[in-house]
């Protein structure tokens, strides 16, 4: 669901993203909470001054068949890019900032945790779109609440453990 | 009377809709940006609704439904919420000019919340004049939902908005028989009214098994408040959970149904357990002693809300060891919706709060995520009258 907020002030300059949804902005804050094993992927063109945010779950959408591409880190990130490119960003300028991917359960049994694979996705993603990451807060055990300056791409990441990070 | 939960799905999606037509006139009346954070349809008792109005003061308005879905909507405000929308659009106003700008609001929001469910049964749905409602508790709920003791079907939506705290509550409440007839003829995969009915009481029985449970470990008096099943887009979990910061455990269950079973207590809650079971002063930063005190009692509690579902289902449920959790609410719930939407797109969550009766300090919330499908292939053999056997022996447990 994508929400363009563009030259309103005042009460409307946050946009609240929910798990497997994303949004575009120009100015403002685009906010994510409760992510866990969850991503939130930014990208963002310095340039133009535009940011996008996509909290996807999953790595990729082969394991989902035909449902909504911002549930997957995979084609989450596509769709984030095609968004961006229509809201006037320049493809090459495209950065990306990597927050999420925790184990906050240990489930044991699992080999490598939705959280590693979620983050390994997203390196290959951008990699393969020929965006650069700039920056990165992921893995641990912790939940994290995310803040995106759209106008900056600055990012604000507030772990469950007290600490905060600005990429 | 059967139940076609695909056409549940259906209805789910028009509520969210309709949440999201009713968001929208807001933030074209006021100006602020809100967004549905989660909608869902719950089966539970007309007395577990009135904590839906429980920890503060709410003003809104109730109208009530005809013609092809009989029932009744209630769009309430929160505090804030009220003041917010009362200052935009009636400032300076008197209480009287404040009360119908809400009941004004209400009603608009409500007209478009309706819209789509008449465009989807291709008819009209006539509604009610508004009227203000203002309070907490049972002063909010309607006093007819309020009097039956038949579970009823609630469609829920929570609005927020990221910038000012003017979130807002939609509930439905349709009559059963109109909505059995609204969702239209039933298939192959449709399940009684009564199963789920029955299941939802033998949760609830589980969950007072848990209870009890944590008085004996603790000897904290407690008791279950609400246990409701609802029906939930796999999306929507952990926002139906919340950013609240819990302590507790999660358990991975394994047989007819497989699934999971969270235990969460709040930080208050969880300070009181590991005080009654560890006999030594503890810092609060959550050790290994205090956290195998969480997970022990996480464990016993598993125990005896699993083994009630395994008699009434004759099948056998295994669990995991539990696995301590810290988190957010959400984060804690992620990996495991993660896991569940490889193969589901709704979930079935079964949410029950254990209080204390005096003076509601004491808070917890077990949740149980059975599979989906497998959940519906249990009901469908389901047998009614084995639903009184969910009693466990607490010997076989301790």
């Amino acid at each position: 669901m994508a929400r363009l907020v563009e030259g309103r002030a005042g009460l409307t300059d946050r946009v609240k993203i929910s798990i497997a949804d994303y949004a575009v902005a120009t100015e403002g804050l685009l906010t994510t909470s409760g992510l866990g094993s969850c991503l939130g992927v930014v990208i963002f063109d310095p340039n133009t001054g535009v940011s996008g945010l996509v909290h996807p779950m999953l790595p990729s959408q082969d394991e989902g068949g035909s449902r909504p591409p911002e549930r997957f880190v995979d084609s989450g990130i596509d769709l984030l890019v095609d968004e961006l490119l229509a809201a006037g960003a320049d493809k090459s300028a495209l950065r990306a900032k990597l927050t999420g991917g925790a184990a906050v359960v240990d489930f044991g049994t699992d080999g490598e945790s939705i959280g590693d694979r979620n983050i390994a996705t997203a390196r290959e993603t951008l990699s393969s779109l020929g965006i650069e990451i700039v920056g990165e807060e992921v893995g641990g055990d912790c939940g994290r609440t995310v803040h995106v300056d759209a106008e900056t791409g600055t990012v604000t990441v507030k772990r469950t453990d007290g600490v905060e990070t600005e990429l | 009377m059967q139940i076609d939960i695909d056409s549940l799905e259906t209805y789910n999606a028009l509520a969210r809709d309709g949440a999201q037509s009713a968001a929208a006139s807001l933030s074209q009346l006021t100006g602020i940006d809100t967004h549905v954070e989660v909608t869902n349809v719950s089966l539970m008792t007309p007395s577990d609704l009135e904590f839906e109005y429980v920890g503060g003061e709410f003003s809104g308005v109730r109208i009530e439904l005809g013609d092809a879905l009989d029932g009744e909507t209630l769009l309430t405000f929160d505090e804030e919420a009220r003041d917010v929308i009362a200052e935009t659009l009636a400032p300076d106003g008197t209480e009287r000019l404040q009360e119908s700008s809400i009941k004004e609001v209400g009603n608009i929001m409500t007209s478009g919340f309706i819209d789509g469910w008449a465009d989807h049964l291709e008819t009209t749905i006539d509604i009610s004049p508004p009227t203000f409602l203002s309070g907490s508790g049972t002063d909010v709920l309607a006093a007819s939902a309020a009097a039956e003791d038949e579970q009823v079907f609630v469609f829920r939506s929570r609005v927020e908005s990221a910038a000012e705290a003017i979130d807002f509550h939609i509930l439905f409440v349709p009559e059963r028989d109109s909505l059995i007839e609204a969702l239209g003829p039933t298939g192959e995969e449709s399940i009684s009214f009564e199963k789920l009915e029955v299941f939802n009481e033998m949760t609830k029985h589980g969950a007072e098994q848990a209870a009890e449970n944590i008085t004996t470990m603790t000897g904290l008096e407690t008791d279950v408040e609400v246990n409701r099943m609802s029906f939930v887009p796999i999306d929507d979990v952990p926002a139906a959970v919340g950013d609240r910061r819990y302590i507790g455990t999660v358990m991975e269950f394994t047989g007819k149904p497989s699934g999971y079973l969270v235990i969460l207590f709040d930080h208050p809650s969880a300070e009181a357990i590991v005080d009654a079971l560890v006999p030594m002063e503890t810092d609060g930063n959550w050790s290994e002693m205090e956290q195998s005190a969480v997970k022990e009692l996480g464990n016993i509690m598993t125990s005896g809300f699993i083994d009630g579902w395994a008699n009434v289902l004759e099948s056998s449920i295994d669990h995991s060891p539990p696995e301590f959790v810290s988190d957010m609410g959400s984060s804690i719930m992620s990996p495991i919706v993660g896991r569940m939407a490889r193969t589901q797109e709704h979930a079935f969550l079964l949410d029950s709060m254990i209080r204390t009766d005096d003076d509601g300090t004491f808070h917890c919330e077990i949740l149980a995520l059975p599979d989906e499908s497998e959940l519906r292939e249990v009901l469908q053999d389901l047998l009614v009258e084995r639903a009184d056997r969910t009693h466990v022996d607490p010997s076989e447990v301790f």
